[in-house]
């Protein structure tokens, strides 16, 4: 029963203030598995992932009438929701930024173990992009975007000057999107 | 700042990643107000680790959706009652 069509952006936002349930499940389907990607990369636990995805969707299905088109998509607004929610879920729980740093650690091991313990949706693409993307690079990309980690944190965790961290972000950011392109 | 320098600063790449402090993202959005080009800058910044993001997709277990789908409908069925 699941049909082709593609809605745009303006009826998927008029549909869920609408409290259309139908508009709701094509949202999730459309975009959970980019919402769970990155509650997964903030918590690296699935469990967690799932509590949060699910928590995402609700505080969607229930926000939507403040969500405010002028200040951006929908899908950077619901990308901000689960940032939000899936940094606040990792904060409640180690409350302190050792533990924190702990998480990072197991995640430069991550880096430079196997490229990925799980596996994207578009596993060929994001090999194509982090095979050329240093992981010093990957790293300060993802203490910022996913973890959420202030200039100061990223220069201590990382031993760095704070004054290197902005131009090192600025560098890794123009690659990555150098190699987006090549996509 | 004109908008050149702040295209160059890397002010717009700290500010898609979060990493802007509360003062630096206050100044590139008052500026982003007056330049639309500069506006235009920082959504395509945005667009391109949005993309980053959807590159590392992945399917969540199906019953996630089970169970949300039914806390929605309840949820809306209470609506409807009250």
């Amino acid at each position: 029963m699941e049909s082709d069509y593609t809605y745009t952006e303006a009826e998927l936002i008029q549909g869920l203030k609408a409290r259309n349930q139908r508009i709701f499940n094509y949202l999730y389907d459309h975009y959970s598995p980019a919402l769970y990607g990155v509650a997964l990369k903030i918590l690296n636990n699935e469990n967690a992932a799932g509590d949060t995805l699910q928590e995402v969707f609700l505080k969607i299905w229930r926000n939507i009438d403040n969500y405010n088109q002028g200040k951006g998509r929908l899908f950077t607004w619901m990308l901000n929701i689960t940032r939000n929610t899936a940094i606040d879920m990792l904060r409640s729980k180690s409350h302190k930024f050792d533990q924190k740093i702990q998480n990072v650690g197991d995640d430069v091991h991550l880096y430079t173990g196997h490229l990925t313990v799980y596996q994207s949706t578009d596993h060929l693409g994001l090999s194509k992009v982090l095979e050329k993307l240093n992981t010093e690079q990957r790293i300060i990309i993802d203490l910022a975007y996913y973890k959420g980690c202030t200039q100061d944190e990223i220069a201590s965790i990382l031993k760095i000057p704070l004054g290197t961290v902005k131009t090192r972000m600025r560098l890794a950011m123009i690659r990555l999107r150098n190699l987006l392109k090549t996509l | 700042m004109s908008v050149e320098r702040f295209i160059s600063s890397g002010i717009i790449e700290l500010y898609v990643t979060g990493m802007a402090s509360a003062e630096e993202a206050k100044e590139l959005e008052a500026a982003m107000a007056d330049y639309p080009e500069l506006k235009k800058e920082v959504e395509s910044c945005r667009r391109d680790m949005e993309q980053y993001v959807r590159l590392q997709a992945i399917a969540p277990p199906p019953a996630i959706k089970e169970h949300l789908l039914r806390m929605v409908a309840d949820e809306t069925s209470k609506c409807e009652k009250e």
